[in-house]
C-alpha cells in the first residue's frame, strides 16, 4: 500500500522539483568548465559574459551584427534537424553551408544584370540546389553502398573546403579582389533588408528566413505525411519499413532538404553578411549548428531559437577577442559542455527521482536493495 | 616521377605512427561495443597537450605523458556517459569532438605556439647506410618503432590472452559474457580508456612527432580516417597496421608532389587523402562485419 501511495505521488507535483533539481546539477556541470578555463587563463569569467552580453546586445548597431552573424547559423542549424530526426547523422552541415556559399556566389557573379525580381530567387535556387546535392551524396552512399554517413559526409566537408579554396583563387579569382576571393557581388545580388531606414533596416530578410524555414520544418515534420514516415525512420527503421515507408526515398530526401537548407545558410553568408566567397566562408558555422541542433533535441523552433543564441554569443565573444584577449572558440566549448551536460540531465533526473522514492518510502524494497546489489 | 618513391615510402614509415596508433586503440575499443567519435577530439587533446608538456618541461617524454593523460581523461567521460549512463554513444562522440576542437584552439591561442623539443631520430649505426632499405626502416625516431612493437602487442592481446577473448565476446554478445559473471561494463570501460590512452599518444605524435609545435586543428580529420583505417582493416591489428601505412602513404605521396608540383595542384593534393578515403569506403567488401553490437549499450544491473 505504501509503495502504492508513493507511486501515486511520483505524479504529483514533487518530480517536478526533481526535475528542475536535476537541472540545475546538469547546469552547474556546464558552467564549471568554461568557468574553470577562463579562470585558469587568467580572465575573470563574469567580467568575459558581461562583455560578451553587451558586445551581442549593447546598441542597435550590435544586434544589428549579432542578426546578420545568426542568421546563416541559424538556417544551418534548422537544416541540421531534418535528418537527424530521421537517424542519419548528417555531420556534412559545414561542406553543405560551403557548396551552397559557392552555388550563390556562382548566380550572383554571372548573372548579374538580370532585374533583381529574378536575380535574387536565382541565387537562392543555385545556393539549395548545390547544398542539397552535396548533401545527397551521403544519402545515396549510406543507402545504396551502406557506407557509414557520418564519416562520409565528414569527408566530404573537407572535399568541399578544399574545392572552394581552389577556386578563389583560380577560376572564380576576383579582378578587383585583394586576397583570395571572388569580386564582391553587385548591390543587386545582396539580400535587402526590411527597410532602407529606420529601426528595421537593422533586421535583413535572411534572419527573417531563418525562422520561415524553422516553422516549415516543424510543419513538415510534425504535421505531414512525409513528415511522420521521417519520424518514423529515426525511431525504428524496420517497422517503418514493415509499415510501407521507403526507407531509401525517405533518408535522400532529407539529406537533400538538409543539405538545401544549410546551402540557404551558405548564401546568407556570401549575399548577405560577407558579399563575397572565399574559403573560410563557413568558419565554424556547421559545427555551431550541429551542437545547437543537438543540444534543442533536433526540435526545429528551439533550435532556431538556441541558435539564435548562439550567434549572438560569437558575435559578442568576437568583440571581446579584440578587446580583452579572449578567444572567441570559447563559445565552441561552452557548446560542447552543454550538450554533455544534456546528455547527462537525464541520467542525474534518473538517480534522483529513485533516490526521492526511497527516502519518501523510508526504506528499501527487497526489489531495489537487490538491484542495488548487482 | 618514380624518383620520388624511395622519399615517399621514407615518410610513409616515419609518418605512420598516427594513424596506426590511433586505429589500433579505437579497434580494441569497437571490439568491445562501444564506438569513439570523439577520437578526432582525443587526438586534438594529446597533441595540445603533448606540446604543451614538452613546452614546459623542456622534456619530449613528459609531453607524451601529458598527451597521455589527456586522451584519457577524455575517454574517460565518454566511458562514463556512454557505458555507465548509457547514453547515446555517437552523440557523446560528437561532443567531445567539439570539446576537444574547443578547449585546444582556446589553449593554443592562450599560450600561443612555440618550437619545442621533438622526437630526435634514431642513429642506428652501419645500419641505416644500407643501399635502399637503409634509409627507409632505420633512420627515424623511436616512436615509429614503439608503433610497429604496438601491432604485434596488440596482436597478441587480441588473439592470444584471456581478455582479448572476452572483449571481442563483449562486442558480440555481452549477455553471454555477464552469463560468466564477468561485468561487461568493467571490459568496455577497459577497452575505451585503451583508445583514449593510444589516441592521445597518437596526437602526440603529430605535434612532437614531426614538427615539435600546435596548430589548430591539426589533425584535420585523421581521427575520423582511422575510424575509415579501422573497419577496412576489419577489427584486426595487423590488417589496421596495412590500412594505416596506405593512407599515410597517400598523405606522404600528396606532400611529396606538392614540394615539386604547380601551386595550383596544392588544393588536389591536399584534398587527395579525403577522396580516397571516401573512395576506399565504397569498394563493397564480403565478410566485414562489425562487431554485433557495436554502438549498443547494454544494461546490466536493471530490471
Amino acid at each position: 500500500m505504501k509503495r502504492l501511495r508513493i507511486r501515486a505521488e511520483k505524479f504529483s507535483g514533487t518530480m517536478l522539483s526533481v526535475k528542475v533539481l536535476s537541472w540545475l546539477a546538469a547546469l552547474i556541470v556546464i558552467v564549471l568548465l568554461p568557468g574553470i578555463l577562463l579562470a585558469v587563463s587568467g580572465f575573470e569569467p563574469f567580467a568575459v559574459i558581461y562583455n560578451i552580453v553587451s558586445n551581442a546586445l549593447g546598441s542597435a548597431s550590435a544586434i544589428a551584427s549579432s542578426l546578420r552573424k545568426s542568421a546563416p547559423i541559424v538556417i544551418a542549424a534548422v537544416g541540421a534537424t531534418v535528418a537527424f530526426r530521421c537517424g542519419v547523422w548528417n555531420i556534412g552541415i559545414q561542406g553543405q553551408i560551403i557548396m551552397g556559399a559557392l552555388g550563390a556566389s556562382i548566380a550572383g557573379l554571372y548573372l548579374d544584370g538580370l532585374p533583381r525580381i529574378l536575380l535574387l530567387p536565382a541565387i537562392f535556387v543555385m545556393a539549395a540546389l548545390f547544398g542539397g546535392f552535396w548533401g545527397v551524396i551521403g544519402g545515396y552512399l549510406r543507402q545504396k553502398l551502406h557506407v557509414s554517413e557520418l564519416i562520409c559526409t565528414l569527408l566530404l566537408n573537407y572535399i568541399a573546403e578544399y574545392i572552394v579554396y581552389y577556386l578563389v583563387r583560380y577560376p572564380l579569382r576576383g579582378a578587383n579582389a585583394f586576397g583570395p576571393t571572388t569580386d564582391t557581388l553587385s548591390a543587386a545580388a545582396r539580400l535587402p533588408s526590411l527597410a532602407s531606414g529606420g529601426i528595421w533596416s537593422i533586421v535583413r530578410v535572411d534572419i527573417i528566413l531563418a525562422f520561415v524555414l524553422a516553422a516549415l520544418i516543424w510543419y513538415l515534420i510534425e504535421a505531414t505525411v512525409l513528415g511522420y514516415q521521417v519520424r518514423a525512420v529515426g525511431v525504428n527503421p524496420p517497422a517503418a519499413q514493415l509499415g510501407g515507408v521507403r526507407i531509401n526515398r525517405a533518408v535522400i530526401l532529407v539529406m537533400f532538404i538538409g543539405g538545401a537548407i544549410a546551402g540557404l545558410g551558405g548564401m546568407s553568408e556570401v549575399a548577405g553578411a560577407q558579399g563575397y566567397l572565399s574559403e573560410s566562408v563557413a568558419d565554424n558555422y556547421g559545427f555551431y549548428a550541429i551542437a545547437a541542433a543537438l543540444i534543442a533535441r533536433n526540435k526545429p523552433i528551439p533550435t532556431s531559437v538556441l541558435a539564435l543564441i548562439v550567434g549572438c554569443f560569437l558575435t559578442g565573444a568576437m568583440g571581446i577577442q579584440a578587446t580583452m584577449g579572449v578567444p572567441s572558440v570559447l563559445v565552441m566549448v561552452i557548446l560542447a559542455t552543454f550538450l554533455l551536460g544534456i546528455l547527462v540531465q537525464p541520467a542525474i533526473e534518473k538517480a534522483m527521482r529513485k533516490a526521492f522514492i526511497r527516502q519518501a518510502a523510508g526504506q528499501k524494497h527487497p526489489a531495489e536493495e537487490k538491484g542495488e546489489a548487482a | 616521377m618514380l624518383w620520388i618513391i624511395p622519399a615517399v615510402l621514407n615518410s610513409t614509415v616515419g609518418l605512420c605512427f598516427t594513424l596506426l596508433a590511433a586505429s589500433l586503440g579505437e579497434a580494441i575499443s569497437e571490439k568491445s561495443g562501444v564506438y569513439n567519435l570523439g577520437l578526432e577530439g582525443y587526438m586534438l587533446f594529446g597533441a595540445f597537450f603533448g606540446y604543451y608538456g614538452s613546452l614546459i618541461s623542456g622534456n619530449v617524454w613528459v609531453g607524451v605523458l601529458f598527451a597521455m593523460m589527456a586522451g584519457l581523461l577524455l575517454s574517460l567521460i565518454h566511458a562514463f556517459i556512454s557505458i555507465t549512463l548509457n547514453m547515446n554513444q555517437i552523440i557523446s562522440g560528437l561532443a567531445l569532438w567539439f570539446l576537444g576542437m574547443g578547449v585546444t584552439s582556446y589553449l593554443s591561442r592562450i599560450v600561443g605556439t612555440a618550437s619545442v623539443d621533438s622526437f630526435a631520430k634514431l642513429d642506428l649505426g652501419p645500419l641505416s647506410d644500407i643501399p635502399l632499405f637503409g634509409e627507409m626502416l632505420f633512420h627515424h625516431n623511436i616512436m615509429v618503432y614503439i608503433g610497429f612493437a604496438l601491432v604485434a602487442v596488440f596482436s597478441l592481446l587480441d588473439r592470444k590472452t584471456p581478455y582479448g577473448l572476452i572483449n571481442r565476446a563483449t562486442g558480440d554478445n555481452p549477455l553471454a559474457v555477464n552469463m560468466v559473471g564477468i561485468g561487461v561494463k568493467r571490459i568496455r570501460y577497459i577497452s575505451v580508456l585503451i583508445c583514449g590512452v593510444m589516441s592521445g599518444l597518437a596526437g602526440s605524435y603529430l605535434s612532437l612527432g614531426i614538427l615539435g609545435s600546435f596548430s589548430e586543428n591539426m589533425t584535420a580529420g585523421k581521427g575520423f580516417i582511422a575510424l575509415c583505417v579501422v573497419i577496412l582493416g576489419k577489427w584486426d591489428p595487423k590488417k589496421v597496421m596495412l590500412g594505416a601505412l596506405l593512407f599515410t602513404m597517400c598523405d606522404a605521396a600528396q606532400m611529396r608532389i606538392q614540394a615539386t608540383g604547380a601551386a595550383s595542384l596544392y588544393p588536389f593534393l591536399i584534398m587527395s587523402p579525403y577522396v580516397i578515403t571516401l573512395l576506399v569506403m565504397l569498394i563493397p567488401t564480403r565478410k566485414n562485419a562489425p562487431p554485433l553490437t557495436l554502438g549498443l549499450s547494454y544494461r546490466e544491473d536493471e530490471d
